[in-house]
Formats: structure tokens, C-alpha cells, sequence
């Protein structure tokens, strides 16, 4: 069982065993993310910026695209460093990286399991593991986000 | 958040005028759009606008539930360049955004 709680300037995470282990596979789902047309989550990830102006978003792409993945990879890198048993304490920074790295597994999981309407969590989807991952990562995110709340610039 | 309203379906069509020059780009300046999403969870949704934009619990709220209720919401707007910047720092977070003239 995962639990978060606030502190300082960030939260402090306390992982089991198995949830360091659920969380530490992560990185590698991610890496299996395919290219847009034959990946759902390809094109969820990496929307572009002008749907309506093929030229504006190719020029949009070229700095967006590669800045995106170089980013998820590092936080990535900085995540994995991070999911381990016991006590661990988070920064502003860290909890942001967890974040991100979450939401991005959740978007991957959503767009594989054709997730297009509201109300998905009240009934199975398609009651697979990819499901429970789901789940289990907007449980987490969730709780995260309860303890860093008070942290947060801006009010 | 609740029902998905993709840019295909709801997005205005976009006329391009011939001839407008900058007094016109800068009397209508660029418009970051998010759309709804129905994996994003609303709770992260006001993380994210609080985080990126400096806004308070409460603005953060409001547009969230805008994008929520309406299927999308401005969230930002300027010139091209900080609109796509803003943009890129949404796709980052994982928020479906898009671009707009005003």
C-alpha cells in the first residue's frame, strides 16, 4: 500500500515492496510506445499543436516532438531512481516527474484500451491488467496530488 | 473528466483572409485551447493549470470545469510564440491541447 504524505517543500512517499515493483515495470511499458498511425497512444501523446494546418503543425512538431520525448525520458531516468521500498522523499520537482510519468502510462493505457468517453471507471472496460494498471495508477495519482496540494505555488 | 470532444468534431472552421498584416495579428492574438480527455483526471487537471500558469485553486477549478463541461476551454493567449511554447508545456503534462487564432 502506497501512502504519501506532505512535507516540505514536496511529499514524502512510503512504498511496499509490490508497489515499488508495479511502478519500477513502468518505464518499460512506456518504451513500447509505437509510432502514430500504428499506436493509439502515439498520437495522444504527441497531439501536435494546428489539427487543421498540416504545414503549421509540421513546424510545430519539429522543435515539440523531440523536446517531449527527451523530457519523458529524463523523467523517466529521474523516476526510476526514485521508486524504491520503504521511505523516499520527494521534491517539488520529483513529485512532478511521478506525475508526469503516471499520467503519461495512464494516457498509454487508456488509448490502447479505446477509452473515448466519460463514465469508463464505473464499469469494466475490458476487465484485462492493463485495466487494473489503470486503476491502480489513478489511485495513485490521486493520492499524490492530495499531499502535494498544499505545496503548490499559486494558491 | 467527462465527455471527449475531439478538435474535429467541435472546432470552428478557420478562415484564412488574405493580406492581414500584423496590426491584425496582434489585435487577435493566439489562443491555447484544451480539450476534454476522459483519462486525465480532473484533480490533475488543476495541478497542472496551477503549476504551469501560477493560477489559484479556484481559477485553476473554473477552467478545469470549463473543459469539463464545455469540452474545451482558452486557457492561455498571445503571441504564436508563447502560445506554442504553452502548448508544448501542456503536451508535456499530458493535457490535449491546440492552437487558435482569437
Amino acid at each position: 500500500m502506497i501512502r504519501f504524505r506532505t512535507a516540505p517543500g514536496g511529499v514524502t512517499a512510503r512504498l511496499s515492496t509490490a508497489d515499488a515493483a508495479i511502478l519500477g515495470r513502468i518505464p518499460d511499458l512506456l518504451d513500447t510506445l509505437g509510432e502514430i498511425g500504428d499506436d493509439p497512444a502515439a498520437a495522444r501523446l504527441a497531439p501536435g499543436a494546428y489539427p487543421d494546418d498540416p504545414e503549421a503543425d509540421q513546424e510545430f512538431r519539429r522543435f515539440s516532438d523531440g523536446e517531449l520525448r527527451r523530457g519523458r525520458v529524463d523523467d523517466r531516468e529521474a523516476f526510476l531512481r526514485t521508486v524504491v521500498p520503504g521511505a523516499v522523499e520527494l521534491t517539488a520537482e520529483d513529485a512532478a516527474r511521478w506525475l508526469r510519468v503516471i499520467n503519461e502510462t495512464r494516457l498509454l493505457l487508456g488509448a490502447r484500451l479505446g477509452i473515448t468517453d466519460d463514465g469508463w471507471e464505473r464499469s469494466a472496460v475490458d476487465g484485462g491488467s492493463r485495466e487494473t494498471l489503470l486503476h491502480y495508477l489513478s489511485w495513485v495519482q490521486e493520492r499524490l496530488l492530495a499531499a502535494l496540494d498544499p505545496t503548490i505555488a499559486g494558491g | 473528466m467527462s465527455t471527449l470532444a475531439g478538435p474535429g468534431v467541435t472546432a470552428p472552421v478557420r478562415v484564412d483572409l488574405p493580406d492581414t498584416g500584423e496590426e491584425v495579428d496582434h489585435a487577435r492574438p493566439w489562443q491555447v485551447v484544451v480539450w476534454n480527455d476522459p483519462v486525465n483526471l480532473m484533480s490533475y487537471v488543476v495541478f497542472v493549470f496551477r503549476k504551469l500558469f501560477g493560477f489559484s485553486k479556484p481559477k485553476a477549478t473554473r477552467l478545469m470545469l470549463a473543459v469539463h463541461n464545455e469540452g474545451r476551454a482558452v486557457v492561455a493567449s498571445g503571441p504564436r510564440e508563447k502560445a506554442e511554447l504553452d502548448c508544448h508545456r501542456l503536451h508535456a503534462y499530458g493535457l490535449w491541447a491546440t492552437l487558435e487564432k482569437g
